[in-house]
């Protein structure tokens, strides 16, 4: 099995003993993964909920800007949670929820291309207070629902085995 | 002491300890929550600082109405998880550390809107930006270390 060799490999590597064997580098990671996730989720929260129009007051082009800090957060959030999964490899790949939770944080990025491809350039010369598209309030529903989604399912994986 | 023993033993204490999904719920939602106030309280506190300088304060405030029921889900389900295990959190000292950062947070809060309302960005309220942000960020770091510290395995 090619998957089994390479999950081998991964529990030995230097990252995953790290994470696994040094005292208080597991609830460090934890920590920061928490922290990465609600400064993502609050960037995501300004920009979608001005697309929807329940923020229409914050102008769209500067509420954009909060995309760098949405994906430095995301490389925090996407490194410490590999380092976990590094650290327990077999214990995480079958997992239910982890699984949901993968396809989920998959569904976010395609999702937050296609707003990328379609909606970007359009919204940033959106008029201040005006009212987005029917599309672009789709994608936001959608990207504050996926992500949602991840959060909850990421709370869920020493339960939903 | 006995109100926290009465409080574990009650209905709701039980409740959230051994039903197969109440536990798992109320935690999902305590992170959803979580996610919502300091999301929302970390993007203001920024913008304090000098982040993204070409929003207006004054729209931000509009967000204050989503960050208030971010809180009040989390005061709810937190004190759903305080009920099923009342007197191992009431004596535990990050726990405690927690509840402290909260409240000088949301003081923190209620100072910096006080500071913003003539719009210009007072010295004063960056400092009590970056007050915040401590809060909160060490909020989560004493929430997280609650299973760790002071726990019996």
């Amino acid at each position: 099995m090619a998957e089994t060799g390479f999950l081998n490999w991964l529990e030995a590597t230097w990252l995953a003993e790290v994470t696994r064997d040094v005292i208080w580098v597991f609830p460090l990671f934890e920590t920061l993964h928490f922290m990465g996730l609600c400064v993502m989720f609050g960037g995501l929260l300004v920009i979608d909920l001005r697309v929807l129009g329940i923020a229409r007051f914050i102008p769209m082009r500067p509420a954009l800007s909060f995309t760098p800090l949405i994906i430095g957060a995301f490389v925090v959030v996407v490194f410490t949670g590999f380092a976990f999964f590094a650290s327990n490899p077999f214990n995480y790949a079958p997992n239910t929820a982890f699984r949901i939770k993968m396809s989920l944080i998959v569904l976010g990025g395609l999702n937050a291309i296609w707003f990328w491809l379609s909606k970007h350039g359009k919204l940033s010369s959106l008029p201040d207070g005006e009212q987005a598209d029917g599309t672009a309030k789709l994608i936001a529903g959608l990207s504050l629902f996926i992500w949602a989604g991840v959060i909850v399912m990421g709370r869920l994986i020493p339960f939903l085995l | 002491m006995e109100s926290l023993i009465w409080l574990e033993e009650s209905g709701l204490g039980v409740w959230v300890r051994e039903s197969m999904w109440g536990y798992p719920l109320i935690l999902a939602s305590h992170a959803i929550g979580m996610a919502i106030v300091i999301g929302i309280i970390t993007m203001l506190d920024l913008r304090v600082l000098g982040f993204a300088s070409r929003i207006p304060i004054s729209s931000i405030d509009n967000l204050f109405t989503i960050a208030w029921i971010g809180f009040f889900l989390n005061f709810l389900s937190g004190f759903l998880l305080f009920s099923a295990d009342a007197d191992r959190f009431f004596f535990q000292t990050v726990f405690q550390i927690k509840i402290l950062l909260i409240i000088l947070g949301v003081i923190a809060l209620w100072v910096l809107l006080r500071q913003l309302r003539d719009q210009a960005i007072t010295k004063g309220a960056k400092m009590t930006a970056a007050f915040s942000l401590f809060c909160w960020f060490g909020a989560i770091t004493a929430g997280r270390l609650t299973a760790y510290i002071g726990v019996e395995k």
